[in-house]
């Protein structure tokens, strides 16, 4: 509580919130490499990231890019991606090609490349756009500059400290959040992917300044295996890991009522300076992988209902492997984000309009055949396991301060003796004075 | 109060430190967030932008110090310009200058970065203190919670029994809660589970998957040095940038080929083909293949090629070796191959319901009502045409013209016999298909069934047999207004034969005014053509033959009165009449012979015309219309001869009879 120092021309922003001076109308930012889409995962691999360029062109085509600031951000340098990868695993990802592949056979194991993250020609450099752009984003969110940043291109959420995995190989979402964590006190991660984020949840299982919130299908089997509702965190990060196991065929009613029965109460308990929202559109219907029964409405409700908080928020992409459906869906979220009501007719414009044969619409219809397995009585016990463990967040000590102090584990109780000499010391002249 | 004062009182002088060291373009190590002021001020006023950040602009503008910053710094460079370049720094004037007062002010600037420290520090110590109190509150407070979450769980065990079981099993599967235990065995197996879960958790603290947090910004200088409207790499132009109306895709038709040769070659291995075709890279080759993408049938191309598909089949078959097990490295794509088996499943069932939509249509066509009151009237017009028949015949009898029926009788079968010829196979073999009935109606009926069964046949089978039903049931709705409308034209024609000359000329007239109403119908019905001119022979030839079957039938029911005999029926029925008609026609072609030249030349015009339309619907009219006018002109003089024909009939009917029994 100390007095200001000096005069500054931050006299206003001093006497309000870090927040108070932003205005009504939320300013957004899009952040695309130009060449991020111009790579190839291999023959037959889901994978596609010209998936980018194709919702990019949807986004020219209805002119969101005139209602947002739209930046080509530089590439992530070896320095910024070791702040959470190891250099080991990134000087590997640096230096193997598909042509020298078989010199670097023997590490193929150690970093987890096969069928699943393969080496393609640019595999580095892939990695290098997408990160880039999600740091980009964040440095716009710290700077103050804008409200919402956007960044299909990043949401790779499964890559670990030192490893690939699930066609990922740099996790730019830990990257972003990291440089997010210099300045906000915490900052809430939540994941819509029908893949849990394992990859976020392990960077961030021990530290309470991040809670890492995921809506998937688990099963025990289906990819990675992990995200039930008893991984809640561990030491200093207890409680602050939230997973919503789901079943096959989830319809839009039960995901978004859900959805908005955990988000809300989270917010308003854990008090996030910021937010992360990975859009992943694996979950909709008919994806290729997809087991959910998820409409393009209502994957698109999800960023509405988290837009809605006014918190500082960072939107990145993620898995999706039916291609139009991906691009019709981020097109959506985008206009979401930009608060623009866009026509369910597609542009005929763009240069991939063929690829949306034969309804040429925004909203297709996405209802499969898959049961849906979860029952009433399911959601609602995963509802209140939600709730119960957010009961422990209320009082956390990351919770209620606004400044939190480094190096906490290295506390020593020297320090604290201290400190409570000091306190005597001003005991004993209060003592003298009367 | 009074460690700020300080502070406040030598502020200008580090302002004015910082101008100086501007001029002299040293390396000074001034505090960050100072510099950062400047560099923010320079951005905005240059690259203001209305959307971004208005408030904030104005903030810095209002600011008196930033603009007189601004004037000073912009004098300097202008004063640098005048003066002259020096190879060595010691030479230029100010570079002693700025040396001798960094030294007068070095002590100060020490002084104030040290007391910034000293108060960070003390920030620091009193958030950690704070934050040990927060935190030993909120262990408190989850002891409560944990209190309240077992009294609740207590209070839920006493409600029911039934409840009670529940919980215990939701403990054992969970094993989140291990405060309800009612055996040892319970108890033992719920800590063997909990130091799973804690050697896991070591397990993922030493694979060091964590990240390593770094500590929050907390001095406000540096804070408020990031308030920044950067607007370095801002896309002003997004569509020329991106590309997207204009066409990021030049290439020329020779580096196409290459492309398509390559891509047969090495699939979708950009890199490869990017080597091969010159100029372009990979990331060009792979924006090339999905803008080429749906004009150019790629696969297609590497189909055709004989050699890659022997390649493929076998880099296949590993893959589904390894599909098998789930790796780590493969995990995922073993649940995209899981997912596309389902798929292939799922499409198979659309093809059967796209099968059941057709199905649906032909329903609504069954269920117009033009054709319902088609059936009505032509049920009418046949009770009509029987009731007239029937009179006529007593009348006939009763007037003792019992040789003009003969007569007719033997002109009849003359084109149903070449027709029955044709068509003998086909019926011979519904015949030994089908039930045999009673009535002539449902040997009809029976008739039809065969051949929607053939019909049905060229269709693509189906899995589930009540379609096949379904669709049968459909066909037959669909054929009966045909079959009734080629009998009713059938019966007009017979009828017009007993009327005198001047009335039966009216009468064929009206009848080929219907036959011709008959086939616009058909038409209008929207069948195809070929499937109509089978379907019309059939129906006619089946029409035809009705009609002899009945007159004889009646009398022989009388008289048999059985049911077992109806094949022994059926054999009579049609014997006779195939060797009726062949007997008849003998001796009619050796009397036309012995009667008059122009008598003998009308008949064979009549033979010639018959053999020329056998197989159209308008032949029987044509042979009714030229048969009518010789049979009229010849009836006197032929009385004598159509008796001995009738002798000879008698006698070869007798024989048949015998050969029967």
């Amino acid at each position: 509580m100390d007095t200001p120092e000096t005069s500054t021309p931050y006299e206003q922003v001093e006497k309000g919130s870090f927040f108070s001076f932003r205005p009504q109308k939320k300013r957004v930012t899009y952040h695309l490499d130009e060449q991020v889409g111009n790579y190839h995962y291999g023959d037959k691999h889901p994978m596609k990231p010209h998936r980018i360029t194709i919702t990019n062109h949807l986004v020219m085509g209805y002119g969101l890019h005139n209602k947002m600031s739209v930046f080509s951000p530089r590439m992530a340098t070896f320095g910024e991606m070791s702040e959470f990868h190891r250099e080991d695993y990134l000087d590997f990802l640096k230096r193997v090609t598909p042509d020298n592949a078989e010199q670097f056979a023997d590490k193929f194991q150690q970093f987890n490349i096969g069928d699943d993250c393969p080496v393609f020609d640019g595999t580095y450099e892939f990695s290098q756009r997408s990160a880039g752009a999600s740091l980009d984003a964040s440095r716009k969110l710290v700077q103050g500059q804008t409200d919402i940043a956007i960044n299909w291109s990043g949401g790779l959420h499964h890559a670990k400290r030192g490893e690939a995995s699930g066609f990922c190989y740099v996790n730019d979402i830990v990257l972003a959040i990291l440089n997010m964590l210099r300045f906000f006190p915490r900052v809430l991660y939540i994941d819509i992917d029908i893949h849990h984020g394992d990859g976020v949840q392990q960077a961030f299982y021990e530290s309470d300044r991040v809670l890492t919130v995921s809506f998937h299908k688990y099963n025990g089997d289906f990819f990675p295996a992990t995200g039930n509702f008893d991984e809640n965190g561990v030491k200093g990060g207890k409680y602050f890991a939230l997973n919503v196991p789901l079943e096959d065929g989830i319809g839009d009613e039960q995901y978004t009522s859900l959805f908005k029965s955990i988000i809300e109460p989270t917010i308003n308990t854990f008090q996030p300076s910021a937010i992360v929202l990975q859009c992943g559109a694996d979950s909709l219907g008919y994806d290729r992988l997809g087991v959910f029964n998820l409409s393009i409405h209502a994957h698109g409700e999800c960023v509405r209902f988290t837009r809605s908080f006014n918190i500082p928020m960072l939107v990145v992409g993620g898995g999706g492997y039916t291609l139009r459906n991906v691009a019709r869906a981020w097109c959506y979220e985008t206009s979401i984000c930009v608060n623009e009501q866009i026509p369910s007719e597609l542009p005929r414009e763009t240069l991939y309009y063929e690829f949306f044969a034969p309804d040429y619409t925004l909203h297709p219809r996405l209802t499969t055949k898959i049961e849906n397995k979860n029952t009433p009585k399911a959601l609602e016990d995963l509802r209140i396991r939600a709730l119960e463990q957010l009961r422990y967040l209320g009082g956390a000590p990351s919770v209620q301060m606004q400044q939190i102090p480094p190096d906490l584990t290295g506390h020593l109780e020297e320090e604290d003796e201290r400190l409570n000499d000091e306190y005597l010391d001003k005991a004993v002249d209060v003592r003298v004075r009367g | 109060m009074d460690l700020t004062t300080p502070e406040v009182a030598e502020h200008p002088d580090v302002l004015r430190n910082m101008s100086r060291y501007t001029l002299g373009l040293l390396p000074s190590e001034p505090p960050v967030g100072d510099m950062n002021n400047e560099d923010s001020d320079t951005n905005t006023s240059i690259t203001q932008s209305p959307t971004n950040s208005e408030k904030l602009t104005d903030i810095l503008q209002e600011s008196q110090d930033t603009k007189a910053l601004q004037e000073k710094y912009l004098q300097n460079i202008y004063a640098l310009t005048q003066n002259q370049l020096f190879k060595n720094v010691e030479d230029y004037s100010f570079y002693n200058l700025n040396r001798e007062k960094f030294q007068r002010d070095k002590q100060t600037i020490v002084g104030v970065m040290r007391k910034r420290r000293h108060v960070l520090n003390k920030k620091i110590k009193r958030l950690q203190s704070h934050w040990k109190q927060v935190l030993g509150r909120w262990e408190e407070n989850i002891a409560r919670v944990d209190r309240l979450t077992e009294i609740d769980k207590t209070k839920n065990a006493k409600k029911s029994e039934p409840f009670i079981k529940r919980s215990t099993r939701k403990v054992m599967s969970n094993f989140t809660a291990g405060d309800i235990v009612r055996s040892e065995e319970e108890f033992l197996e719920i800590l063997a589970k909990l130091e799973q879960q804690e050697k896991e958790a070591s397990n993922v603290s030493e694979a060091s998957r964590i990240a390593t947090i770094p500590p929050m910004i907390l001095s406000e200088e540096e804070v408020k040095s990031q308030y920044f409207n950067d607007q370095s790499r801002l896309v002003t132009d997004c569509p020329k940038f991106y590309h997207f109306q204009s066409m990021p895709d030049i290439w020329n038709e020779e580096q196409h080929s290459i492309f398509v040769q390559q891509f047969i070659l090495h699939g979708k291995k950009f890199g490869k083909i990017a080597e091969a075709v010159p100029g372009k890279n990979s990331k060009e080759c792979v924006l090339h293949y999905y803008l080429t993408k749906r004009t150019t049938d790629y696969r297609a191309l590497v189909a055709s090629a004989t050699k890659t598909k022997g390649r493929r089949r076998k880099k296949l078959l590993p893959s589904q070796r390894g599909g098998k097990k789930k790796s780590k490295g493969s995990a995922l794509m073993v649940d995209i191959e899981a997912a596309d088996i389902n798929k292939t499943e799922e499409n198979i069932n659309n093809q059967f319901q796209e099968a059941s939509v057709t199905a649906d249509n032909m329903n609504t066509w069954d269920n117009t009502p033009s054709v319902e009151n088609v059936e009505s009237a032509n049920e009418n017009v046949n009770n009509h045409n029987a009731d007239e028949q029937m009179d006529e015949k007593i009348k006939s009898l009763v007037e003792g013209n019992s040789a003009y029926e003969i007569e007719k009788g033997a002109q009849e079968p003359d084109p149903m016999s070449i027709d029955m010829t044709d068509k003998s196979e086909t019926v011979s073999g519904f015949k030994h298909d089908v039930d045999v009935y009673d009535t002539a109606e449902n040997e009809g009926n029976n008739t039809l069934l065969q051949i929607k069964e053939s019909v049905h046949e060229k269709t693509p089978t189906q899995d589930e047999p009540m379609d096949i039903s379904q669709d049968t049931i459909k066909q037959e709705d669909y054929y009966e207004p045909k079959l009734e409308q080629h009998s009713s034209s059938k019966r007009n024609s017979i009828s017009t034969r007993k009327e005198e000359d001047a009335a039966s000329a009216l009468a064929n007239l009206s009848a080929v005014g219907r036959s011709i109403s008959a086939v616009d119908e058909s038409a209008h019905q929207g069948h195809l053509p070929g499937w109509d001119e089978k379907e019309e022979a059939l129906i006619f030839s089946l029409a035809q033959g009705m009609n002899p079957m009945k007159m004889p039938l009646t009398p022989r029911r009388a008289s048999t009165g059985p049911r077992p005999r109806p094949t022994f029926q059926l054999t009579e029925i049609d014997s006779p009449n195939r060797r009726r008609a062949s007997d008849c026609i003998t001796p009619s072609i050796s009397k036309i012979l012995k009667m008059v030249s122009e008598d003998a030349k009308s008949q064979r015009i009549d033979e010639l015309s018959v053999e020329d339309q056998e197989h159209t619907t308008h032949s029987s009219h044509t042979t009714s219309d030229i048969n009518a006018f010789p049979n009229s002109q010849s009836f006197p003089r032929a009385s004598i001869h159509t008796l001995a024909a009738l002798g000879e009939d008698i006698v070869e009917r007798q024989s048949k009879n015998d050969k029967i029994v």
